[in-house]
């Protein structure tokens, strides 16, 4: 319950019996039993003050007869009233009578309706038992239509177009003018699917019960019976919704907009029209009229009360304060205050929340979009920090601050907080309703979240980075036209937030949100990991945000610390991976203190199975490993040369020099100390180093040769005979293998692998070796029997008469037997081998000549007299077609022909 | 045991653009490819049923599009997954980067009560494709499904349906269990189990 209305009393005690009442405007119309006519000029008083009422005409002689009814159609300004069984028309102004209905003689009520759309006026008069229908034209009323009506119609409406419901003793029927057709409202017997009367278990027919009709601007019709109010639709259909159960018989009721008004026999009351609430009751002795609308009037016989409607916010705040949500918002619904219906679900929100029904509270936060900063201040400060807010019921506001804007709202609330208002103790969130609650404000942050990161998402794509115009003057925090900051800000406080409540519930979250894209405040959050000693999120926080030498120096920190889950080198090692050649300088800064802990684990920052590591600039990396150690810069060289198979010559002739200089490093050491262990490792270095020599094909061999000139000459013959071979130098090759190494088997089996068919001895490698063995030079021996060896070996790659060639004089003939053989059965092998493909080439072709033959028999022959068999006609110069039986015909005789005729080869 | 509630499973979907999220699920539930590229827009589901442990249950396999990560679905969307499928494509180094922020973000946008152990499956798709176009190798995948807290890893074709059953297999698996898990936590009291001990009453000689 609460007020609707102010009653003031507007007439007291008249000395004469109101019959019926009128209002407009400002005028107040009397109509006596008597048949005087009073008309009163009615203020309005500003705030709270007495109505001031003055009467400005009186007409004793109005009529002879008491005044039943009066109504005004100011649009013709007329002033139509019932006097007598006659509807009289007079003059607005002069109150003269203009003309009266007297076709209507005994009528006993009125009803005027004024079409919205042509603007044309009707009166219905109910006279009897018929009822008439009036149409103005031009100066007067003419009558057009006449129905008979089953009953005396005791109350009238126009309801739409051409309806009007009437109320008879009995019944309500509802009348089309123009047809005369009537259907009864509630008739069980003829409205299939409608509820009758006897459905809400009335009848009708007391007497004493006066019928009812209430036109409601929803489009419906309300009709009374006994206690009750029912809802029918225009077209006189049932409507679901339940009647009003009044607390008596109404004996008169009234609209005015959004709420009821009933005279009941005891009391006057007032009835929320959609909650049917009732809202409000009166003690008006005796009353019996009303005049509904923005007019309220009611009136007995000689009083007449103003009813005056309070200003809606000032009912919803009264309502408000009662926590009767539901009923303010129905008001603030039918009012259509969108600024008003916000506020007052925000208050609601607010309420639930303290009620500890977070979840209901939440969900209308999100539905308002409220601000998160409002949301996040009911949290205690762990959560809400300097948000936090001392726990209070917000204060209504004034009903003046018609745009309830954030602005307001915020110094309202710090007004209160200055005030000192006690802070009413409305439960302290802690345990599990703390966690309950720190639930919903996830759902409702991740919620925000997300749209947030849409807005953002949105002015990257479109850069809108401008000054957006001021927001609407809503309460709600406009996303898409925000500006940028504004946004960016929210974000941050959202984040944030969210961050802390999963502290506090589920810190498993935390590493998540800090790893994707976020705007958390770094300083803040920094604080709190820190302070919880989450150094594993603190590490993605800074990561998120690009601090990546903060990021390392904490790992550093951490690493080096004797215990810990983040102890060692690892974390760093898996961080600087990540990082890519943009923060080269800051990998190498930090790879060093991992480096010199742990080697083989650092090494993975260089060559680590990642993009980012193979993108790292592979020169600069090498340069820096090799001011750590020759183990690093040559593992990252075998990395980069077979993983990465990286062609760069450069790095290919720097692992060689590497090798060579480790070796030579080595063998200089004191032959004494770890003799095996050093020959080892050189026997090792060495086998990689040719190894690398035989493989790679990226090195420059002039450059190592080069290389090797400054070195002792002496070594390293074996890479120097690949280098040779490299370069093509077999001779020179060969001369190492033969002179230096002295190994026989080693020259051959180079021959052997570097050896083309060619005809020219100069290129053939055995005859190079041949040489060195036989022709040699620089005063070395001639070793014939090496030579021998190779030719009975490899003597077929030879040709005899160059071997013979260079063979001594004194070669003894039995020595070059097994040579000689082995040219000889090889010779046989050849020629037999090449008799045979010479006769299979020749079978082959007998074979194609023969098909040939067999092709060119099949000819055919057109000439002038060649005839198609099929049409008898030349063949000419047209298309033709061969069958396999050598039958020539046209082509497009081909088909009919192969049809009727056998076609296969002969 | 035999009164055991229909079990529906929500089990969503994720991965970047074109990795095979749709044929992955379409070759599972359709035992259909198509070799043409249709990006998904918002999110569409198919659901089968599956036999998991001898149960029967239903599972709404989620498909969602990869073109903008967590935009156009609502925070309600990712609520109530039984086990997210991260999908990547072993020939897109990229696709395999970005699993990182995908699993991140479905645990933001869903907070399940237990991160740490809520179920993702990986999926390396379109292994099919000759092997020197493959970007992404099988350690470095499970390398990173180890360092989640052992997420299963199956390498896929959605093409030549390889592992595709096996792996959705898994995936149910989990997701059952995940459910069960999460009615652990309901605010329903406990049952009280009169049949507690089930070997007697399988060896009940009737």
């Amino acid at each position: 319950m609460h007020d609707a209305f102010n009653v003031s009393l507007a007439l007291d005690k008249v000395p004469y019996k109101i019959e019926s009442i009128f209002a407009y405007g400002q005028k107040l119309f009397t109509g006596t039993a008597s048949g005087a006519l009073y008309i009163y000029e009615v203020k309005e008083p500003l705030e709270d003050k007495e109505l001031k009422v003055d009467v400005s005409g009186t007409f004793k002689n109005f009529s002879k007869r008491p005044v039943e009814q009066l109504d005004i159609i100011e649009k013709i300004d007329m002033l139509i009233s019932l006097s007598d069984g006659y509807v009289n028309i007079y003059d607005l102004h002069t109150f003269e009578l203009q003309s009266q209905l007297t076709k209507t003689r005994g009528a006993n009520i009125f009803a005027i309706d004024i079409n919205e759309y042509n603007k044309g006026m009707r009166l219905a008069v109910g006279a009897k038992k018929r009822l008439h229908v009036f149409t103005w034209q031009d100066t007067e009323f003419i009558d057009t239509q006449e129905h008979p009506v089953p009953d005396k119609i005791r109350t009238m409406v126009w309801v739409s177009g051409d309806k009007i419901c009437l109320g008879l003793t009995n019944e309500y029927v509802l009348i089309d003018v123009n047809s005369g057709t009537t259907t009864e409202l509630f008739a069980s017997h003829n409205t299939p699917g409608g509820a009758s009367f006897a459905y809400y278990g009335m009848s009708i027919g007391t007497k004493a019960n006066k019928p009812l009709v209430t036109k409601l601007p929803q489009g419906e019709i309300l009709l009374v019976k006994d206690n009750m109010s029912i809802f029918a639709e225009l077209d006189g259909s049932t409507t679901q919704k339940t009647g009003i159960d009044w607390s008596g018989t109404p004996e008169e009721i009234g609209y005015s907009y959004p709420y009821l008004i009933a005279i009941l026999p005891k009391h006057v009351e007032v009835r929320n029209i959609v909650t049917q609430t009732l809202v409000q009751t009166f003690d008006l002795p005796q009353a019996r009229l009303i005049n509904q609308g923005k007019y309220l009037y009611v009136a007995s016989t000689n009083t007449v009360w103003r009813f005056i409607p309070l200003n809606f916010e000032k009912q919803i705040d009264q309502l408000v304060e009662k926590n009767e949500f539901e009923e303010a918002l129905s008001l603030a619904e039918q009012i259509d205050k969108d600024a008003k219906l916000r506020e007052i679900r925000r208050l609601h929100a607010h309420y639930l929340f303290h009620q500890n029904k977070f979840d209901d509270a939440i969900t209308i936060f999100q539905e308002l979009e409220a601000d998160p900063k409002e949301v996040i201040a009911l949290y205690p400060p762990s959560i809400s920090g300097v948000l936090h807010k001392p726990v209070q019921r917000p204060k209504i506001l004034k009903p003046s601050d018609e745009v309830v804007n954030d602005e307001i709202n915020h110094d309202q609330k710090e007004k209160v907080s200055e005030d000192e208002i006690e802070p009413e103790n409305l439960g302290i969130l802690e345990g599990k309703l703390l966690e309950e609650a720190v639930q919903t404000l996830i759902k409702f942050l991740t919620d925000r979240r997300h749209k947030i990161s849409k807005v953002l998402n949105y002015h990257q794509i479109h850069k809108t980075n401008d000054p957006t115009p001021p927001a609407s003057p809503s309460h709600r925090i406009n996303l898409v036209n925000g500006n940028l900051s504004h946004i960016l800000e929210l974000a941050e406080l959202v984040d944030t937030t969210l961050l802390k409540s999963y502290m506090i519930i589920n810190d498993k979250l935390v590493g998540p949100l800090l790893r994707v894209h976020n705007y958390c405040n770094v300083e803040e959050v920094e604080g709190l990991l820190l302070e919880r000693k989450k150094y594993k999120e603190l590490k993605d926080l800074y990561h998120g945000k690009g601090l990546h030498r903060k990021s390392l120096e904490l790992l550093k920190k951490l690493g080096q610390s004797p215990e810990g889950l983040m102890k060692g080198t690892f974390q760093t090692v898996y961080y600087l991976q990540k990082l890519g050649p943009e923060h080269f300088d800051l990998i190498l800064e930090f790879a060093t203190w991992v480096l010199q802990t742990n080697p083989d684990e650092g090494m993975e920052i260089f060559i680590g199975d990642d993009p980012e590591v193979e993108n790292l600039p592979r020169d600069k990396v090498l340069e820096y490993l090799e001011g750590f150690s020759y183990d690093l810069s040559v593992k990252y060289l075998e990395h980069i040369i077979y993983i990465l198979k990286d062609p760069t010559p450069e790095f290919h002739n720097k692992l060689i020099f590497k090798y060579l200089g480790n070796i030579q490093k080595l063998e200089s050491q004191n032959p004494e100390s770890n003799s095996e262990e050093i020959g080892e490792e050189i026997e090792d270095t060495n086998k990689r180093l040719l190894k690398f020599l035989d493989e790679s094909m990226h090195y420059k061999a002039e450059t190592i040769l080069a290389h090797l000139r400054h070195l002792r000459l002496d070594d390293f013959y074996e890479a120097r005979a690949i280098l040779l071979s490299r370069l093509g130098q077999h001779d020179q090759a060969l001369t190492i293998y033969v002179h230096k190494i002295k190994n026989e088997k080693l020259a051959e089996e180079y021959c052997v692998k570097n050896y083309i068919e060619t005809d020219d001895p100069a290129k053939n490698v055995f005859i190079s070796l041949l040489k060195v063995y036989l022709r040699p030079s620089n005063g070395e021996k001639l070793m014939l029997e090496p030579a021998i060896r190779l030719l009975s070996r490899h003597g077929s790659y030879v040709s005899a008469s160059d071997a013979l060639n260079m063979l001594p004089l004194t070669t003894k003939v039995s020595e070059l037997y097994q040579f000689v053989e082995k040219y000889i059965r090889e010779n046989n092998k050849n020629r037999n081998m090449n008799m045979i493909i010479k006769n299979l080439l020749k079978a082959d072709q007998r074979q194609v000549e023969e098909q040939l033959m067999f092709y060119r028999s099949r000819k055919v022959k057109i000439d002038e007299d060649k005839m198609c068999p099929q049409c008898t006609r030349r063949i000419g110069q047209s298309v033709f077609a061969v069958f396999p039986n050598g039958v020539v015909v046209h082509y497009h005789c081909k088909d009919k022909y192969s049809q009727s005729n056998d076609t296969s080869i002969l | 045991m035999a009164s055991r509630k229909k079990v529906l499973l929500k089990v969503i979907i994720l991965g970047d653009s074109g990795v095979g999220k749709t044929s992955l699920m379409n070759q599972y539930v359709n035992k259909k490819f198509s070799t043409q590229y249709k990006a998904t827009i918002g999110a569409d589901f198919l659901t089968k049923e599956v036999m998991v442990d001898d149960r029967l249950v239903t599972m709404q396999i989620w498909d969602t599009a990869g073109q903008e990560r967590f935009q156009s679905l609502g925070v309600a969307f990712y609520r109530g997954a039984d086990c997210c499928v991260l999908v990547y494509d072993v020939n897109n180094n990229r696709s395999f980067e970005t699993l990182d922020s995908w699993r991140d973000e479905f645990l933001i946008q869903a907070s399940p009560r237990d991160p740490e152990n809520f179920p993702f499956v990986v999926l390396g798709n379109k292994i099919d494709m000759e092997e020197s176009k493959r970007v992404v190798s099988q350690k470095r995948a499970m390398t990173w499904c180890q360092s989640k807290g052992n997420i299963p890893y199956f390498e896929t074709s959605a093409k030549e349906a390889i592992n595709v059953e096996t792996a959705f297999q898994t995936i149910a698996k989990n997701a059952l269990q995940q459910e069960t898990d999460a009615d652990f936590y309901n605010d329903f009291p406990d049952p009280i189990k009169i049949d507690n001990d089930t070997s007697k009453y399988d060896s009940c000689g009737c």
